[in-house]
């Protein structure tokens, strides 16, 4: 499946998330011709991860797999996913942007997602999809819903003992793969890179992640998720099915000491989501939530904490000292309450932190735009467009450009697509005089 | 405008070979609905030549499962049973169109929304079953349907020049289409001509205005209506016409506009106090936020004390969340029965952006903030607080429903006291002697009942309008070619706004940039033969001129027939159930269909 | 994306020996965690095979940590070799799959 070695586009947009996506769909509408470079196996970001999304609880799937879905055959939209961006440069006209396609060593073009190697291949791993939950083998389609479904081999873990190759009915494992490098060039780029959450590991305080029974907000994510790891939310240490599940609030965001001192903008309202979606599986069971100040912000959020409050989730205005752990799997949560109440200390079967918002990418050195104090790719134009970044023709959109909700995260992606379409209707176009 | 699908029609001969595809949905689906049991009851369907089942239906597996099966002719008709259509119909109709085939031989089922997430066991199987059944004998009769195409003038109207209309305008034009941008007062820029500085960066109101000023005034593409509403509104997708009303030292002036599309961005309004409300109205060291910021424009800055109302501010209480973030049962409601429930975002930001540069400009003023939440959430803002905190402005937090007591005070000489019980020193009561009391009033939707009237766009209880939906359509009213931007839909600071008004700029271009727009065909559709002209079906149509008579000569002799402008009908099928003469069907939901549908539920 | 398919099934035995000897620390790893996973498996297979147990059950019976056996559960749900039984306290109950008449995938 050689790729030729120079591709051209109108635009290329770089992280294929609900962002990316988004700004795809609404540039091949208008008619240009646009290359989506993801580095994961599968386009969908964070989005598609998800259980239900806030504010009106839709599962995530569902209305991601739509955009996936016309994305990935609009006819003016061509997807590389598993691949790596080298650099992106404007030479004259044009960006170049120099990509690697990593091995999946396994042939795109023959594998037919049938999970035979899968089901054959004798080695479990941790299934990072899965927040670690549950295993996946040594190769894999990467989840049920991904986009494209091929399947991929870790070659870090392979035994190369050729079962897969064996049982594959379509000859597609190649253990021979080789990265290929290829080169993209277009009128416009949109940087839709989003983001990662801050590692639990980096909080002392928190246990650096080692404390049974402390997860973070994606990890919960997974364990609510219909096609989650166990089905059901249970406390990873045992299988217990949890009474008392707490949330603490800014773990690693407002915080300075993680080198975070800003606002996640997202976490108030993923936390009062999941409490909700707790309370719905598991109706006995205690929640709380540790916060500082709750941000519930958009259209319909207020009303949305309001909902979670009477319903009987317990809001506690407090700030979370230490965690440590408790006796037969519990968790000892130390908070300074401050509504008056001093240093207190309660025991929970579960613990969710928080984690803040860090960019998920860092264009340095690999593009020449530049980024914020917070590390997020700089705006120009904060008021009037917050998509402009000081390199020309380079639009960002999404978490990309700081912690975003879908919503807003919907509406900027618009406003990069228009942006990077003012943009090539200011220079001649070049459409018709391509391949 | 053409509808293709007169001819099609008439071919009832064929039989459909239905292939049904049953969605697991990760679990969603299969884990209350027994798929396999429900597969193996479309098998037996007479009409079903294959029945099979997926994890995700929606997955590429899913949809080529689909493709196969139409591209090797095994079947001819395709139901997919799994969740709303309104999410995946159309990730359905165009994996049936890849497969060369006319996307509309798909029908719908409905298993999830309609069945598992609200029955369980053997009934929902039992459910789905019979919805499949449905879909089956509706999918044998359905025939290949045609979009309905109608021109569109390459023209927009954006109603609203505050800086997201603005935006939308510009951005719509750089597209190369026209564009009406509809203000009624005089003078573009809405409420951004009222502020001073802007949250969080500092950058001048006015500038951000001007970003856009000149380029709406001198654009070729741009007509800039001030003093100008809208007044009428007529015709469909590409096709309105506006009746612009224009206020003029001689009186109003009509002007009519065809137009392609509608932007609302009509933005919003500060929210007034009632009589009384924390002693506003009242005392005249009671002011709103938005008063505060024009005094503020105004002040010199040469003193080291605030100076308002000819006062001296030695300390001044800022109240956050007036007119926002009500609860019922605790909050009274207004006049109009509402309560503005919401949180109107922007206050927290601009409370501490003013505040800041109170304690920058003037240290002799000290600032008691009273607050709830501090929602300092977007990029830069939490650095506000910060520094508000560094300028030793004094943080106090209320309950919603132990609101502060604004108070004429007769201690020293402060005009005013306000009591809180602050609950970051254990909720001791605490009174603060003050010069002035600011209060950080919210944000409500402009009054536009009269347009959105006109235009049936649905708005919320608390008046603000209401997109298709937050996540897939966020920009869009679910009246077909009108969009919106800015402060219309919800309270948003200016970026968020002109980010919306890109969003809907985006839209608009794709939708007009073609010079033709394509309908669903499910529209209603007269058999001529049939038509007496009795107009009972244009006496029964819901929809202004979608249904009419008109006058034709048949063999010689003049008579009336029923005509379907297909862009308005709505298909909803009034007129389906009133004619005489079962002359008019609504295309893909025909009375055929309906009655295979209705003995395949009987049948079950 | 290679050439392989050009090649006879002799060369391809040597060109596989070569990447085996090329990826020899991966392979190891890969290959030491496939005997654990084999072994610990087989002792959770062992401890359901009177009937079904919770995962303190199993961890007692097996002297494997709890996570570890739940990660096991888990991965043997996935993969069709284990289904949730009766609830028994706060602990879901977990049953082999009968017999296993099939190797063919099953989501889960
Ligand atoms: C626990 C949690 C729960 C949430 N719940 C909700 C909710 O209920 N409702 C809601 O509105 N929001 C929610 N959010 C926020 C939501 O996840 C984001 O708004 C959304 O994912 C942002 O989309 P994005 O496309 O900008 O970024 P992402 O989803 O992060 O996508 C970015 C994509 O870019 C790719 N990428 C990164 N770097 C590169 C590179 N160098 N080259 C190529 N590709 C690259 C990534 O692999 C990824 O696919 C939640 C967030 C968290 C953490
Ligand atoms: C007190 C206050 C302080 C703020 N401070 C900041 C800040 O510091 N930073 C920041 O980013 N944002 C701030 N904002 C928010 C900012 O003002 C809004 O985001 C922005 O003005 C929204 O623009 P808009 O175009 O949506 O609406 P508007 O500015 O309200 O504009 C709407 C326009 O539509 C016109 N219109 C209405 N109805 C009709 C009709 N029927 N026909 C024709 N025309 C019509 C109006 O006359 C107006 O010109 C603040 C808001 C308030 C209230």
């Amino acid at each position: 499946m050689a790729e030729p070695q120079v591709q051209h586009f109108d635009t290329i947009v770089i992280g294929g998330g609900i962002a990316g996506l988004q700004s795809a769909l609404d540039l091949a509408d208008q008619g240009y011709r646009v290359a989506v470079v993801e580095k994961d196996a599968s386009i969908g970001g964070k989005m598609i991860r998800l259980s239900k999304v806030f504010p009106t609880l839709d599962c995530a799937s569902c209305i991601t797999t739509p955009k996936m879905a016309s994305a990935a055959h609009h006819e003016n939209i061509t997807l590389f996913t598993y691949c790596n961006v080298d650099g992106i440069v404007r030479m004259g006209e044009e960006i170049h942007a120099r990509i690697t396609q990593n091995p999946r060593y396994v042939d795109p073009d023959k594998c037919i997602g049938c999970r035979k190697c899968e089901y054959a291949c004798p080695v479990y791993l941790p299934d990072m999809e899965q927040g670690g939950f549950s295993a996946k083998k040594a190769i894999s389609i990467p989840f049920s819903n991904a986009i494209p479904q091929v399947a991929v081999l870790d070659a870090e873990h392979c035994m190369l003992c050729g079962q897969c190759e064996t049982v594959c009915p379509t000859d597609a494992v190649d253990y021979f793969m080789e990265p290929e490098t290829f080169t993209l060039t277009a009128r416009t780029a949109v940087l839709s890179t989003g983001f990662e959450l801050s590692p639990v590991k980096d909080k002392a305080q928190y246990g650096n992640g080692e404390i049974p029974n402390v997860i973070d907000s994606l990890q919960m994510e997974r364990l609510l998720a219909p096609h989650g790891p166990y089905n059901r939310v249970l406390r990873p240490s045992d299988g217990m099915e949890p009474d008392s599940i707490a949330y603490v609030q800014c773990a690693g965001s407002r915080d300075k000491s993680m080198g975070v001192s800003y606002c996640s903008r997202v976490c108030c309202m993923y936390a009062i989501k999941q409490a909700m979606l707790l309370s719905g599986a598991l109706p006995l069971a205690d929640i709380t939530i540790y916060y500082m100040d709750i941000r519930a912000f958009g259209k319909g959020y207020e009303q949305f904490y309001q909902n979670a409050k009477a319903m009987g989730i317990e809001f506690v205005k407090a700030k979370v000292a230490r965690i440590n752990e408790g006796d037969g799997g519990s968790v000892t949560v130390r908070y300074e309450n401050q509504d008056g109440g001093g240093i207190q200390t309660m025991d929970h079967d579960l613990v969710v932190l928080s984690m803040g918002i860090l960019p998920g990418w860092r264009p340095e050195p690999y593009c020449p735009v530049s980024t914020d104090s917070d590390r997020f790719i700089t705006s120009i134009k904060p008021k009037i467009s917050p998509v402009l970044t000081d390199m020309e023709g380079v639009f960002a959109a999404g978490a990309a450009a700081g912690p975003k909700d879908i919503v807003d995260t919907i509406s900027e992606s618009g406003s990069a697509a228009v942006e990077a379409a003012k943009y090539m209707q200011a220079s001649e176009p070049i459409l018709e005089t391509q391949p | 405008m053409t509808n293709p699908n007169d001819k099609e029609n008439k071919d009832d001969t064929h039989n459909g070979k239905v292939g049904v595809y049953i969605c697991h949905c990760g679990g969603n689906i299969s884990d209350h609905v027994d798929v396999d049991k429900v597969r193996d009851a479309a098998e037996d369907l007479s009409c079903v030549k294959v029945a099979r089942t997926n994890m995700f239906m929606c997955s590429d597996p899913g949809q080529n499962m689909i493709i196969e099966d139409l591209e090797n002719g095994e079947v001819d008709r395709v139901v997919v049973a799994s969740c709303a259509p309104s999410l995946h119909e159309t990730t359905f109709r165009s994996a049936v169109e890849r497969a060369g085939a006319n996307p509309f031989v798909y029908e719908h089922a409905n298993i999830r929304e309609q069945v598992s997430w609200v029955h369980h066991g053997d009934p929902a199987t039992d459910k789905a079953s019979t919805l499949v059944a449905a879909a089956a004998a509706k999918a044998e009769n359905l025939e290949p349907l045609h979009p309905v195409r109608v021109d569109a003038f390459r023209h927009a109207t954006v109603i609203g020049a505050g800086i997201a209309g603005m935006k939308t305008a510009v951005d719509i034009a750089r597209q190369g289409i026209d564009v009406a941008l509809v203000e009624k007062t005089t003078q573009p820029g809405g409420r951004l001509n009222t502020l001073h500085t802007l949250a969080p960066d500092g950058e001048k109101a006015g500038d951000v205005v001007d970003a856009f000023y000149e380029e709406i005034q001198n654009s070729e593409r741009i007509t800039v209506y001030p003093n100008t509403q809208v007044n009428d509104v007529k015709g469909y997708v590409g096709n309105f016409t506006l009746t612009l009303a224009t206020d003029g030292e001689n009186g109003r002036a009509d002007t009519t506009v065809d137009t392609g599309a509608i932007v609302m961005a009509t933005g919003s309004q500060s929210y007034t106090p009632f009589n009384g409300e924390y002693a506003y109205g009242e005392h005249p060291q009671v002011i709103t936020l938005p008063e505060l910021i024009q005094t503020l424009a105004e002040n010199s800055g040469d003193e080291n004390t605030l100076t308002v109302n000819g006062k001296k501010i030695r300390n001044m209480v800022m109240i956050h969340c007036v007119g926002s973030r009500r609860i019922p049962g605790i909050h009274e409601t207004k006049e109009d029965a509402n309560l503005n429930e919401y949180c109107s975002r922007t206050c927290c930001s601009a409370v501490l952006h003013a505040g800041n540069f109170i304690r920058e400009t003037f240290p002799g003023t000290s600032i008691f903030d009273m607050y709830r939440d501090i929602r300092t959430y977007g990029r830069g803002q939490e650095e506000l607080y910060n520094r508000a905190a560094e300028n030793r402005v004094v943080f106090m937090r209320f309950e919603a429903d132990a609101p502060p007591r604004v108070e004429s005070s007769d201690t020293g000489n402060f005009p005013l006291s306000v009591t809180v019980s602050d609950g970051l020193t254990f909720n001791e009561e605490m009174t603060v002697p003050a010069d002035l009391v600011v209060l950080a009033t919210g944000v409500e939707p402009t009054d536009i009942s009269g347009i959105a009237g006109m235009l049936k766009l649905p708005r919320g209880n608390d008046g603000f309008l209401n997109e298709v939906h937050p996540k897939l359509r966020p920009v869009e009213l679910p009246v077909t070619g009108v969009f919106l931007a800015g402060t219309c839909q919800a309270p948003m600071d200016s970026s968020e706004a002109c980010n919306t008004a890109g969003a809907a700029a985006a839209k608009v271009s794709a939708l007009l940039g073609k010079g033709y727009i394509e309908l669903d065909p499910f529209v209603a559709h007269v058999d001529e033969e049939k038509c007496t002209g009795t107009g009972a079906c244009v006496d029964a149509c819901l929809v202004d001129d979608a249904l009419e008579l008109v006058e034709t000569e048949v063999a010689g002799q003049t008579v009336k027939k029923a005509r379907v402008t297909a862009a308005l009908c709505q298909g909803c099928g009034a007129c389906v159930a009133v004619c005489p003469e079962n002359a008019i069907e609504v295309n893909g939901w025909t009375l055929k269909q309906y009655e295979a549908m209705v003995d395949a539920i009987a049948a079950a | 994306m290679s050439d392989t398919e050009h090649k006879t099934d002799g060369d391809k035995k040597q060109m596989l020996k070569q990447l085996r000897k090329q990826r020899k620390e991966s392979v190891a790893r890969a290959t030491a965690i496939m005997k654990k996973s084999k072994k610990e498996m087989k002792m959770v297979r062992g401890a359901l095979s009177d009937g079904p147990a919770t995962v303190p059950q199993i961890a007692e019976a097996t002297g494997l940590f709890s996570d570890q056996v739940l990660w096991y559960v888990a991965a043997m749900k996935k993969y069709g070799e284990i289904q949730e039984a009766e609830k028994d306290g706060a602990y879901f109950q977990y049953a082999l799959v009968g017999a296993r008449e099939t190797t063919e995938p099953q989501e889960g």
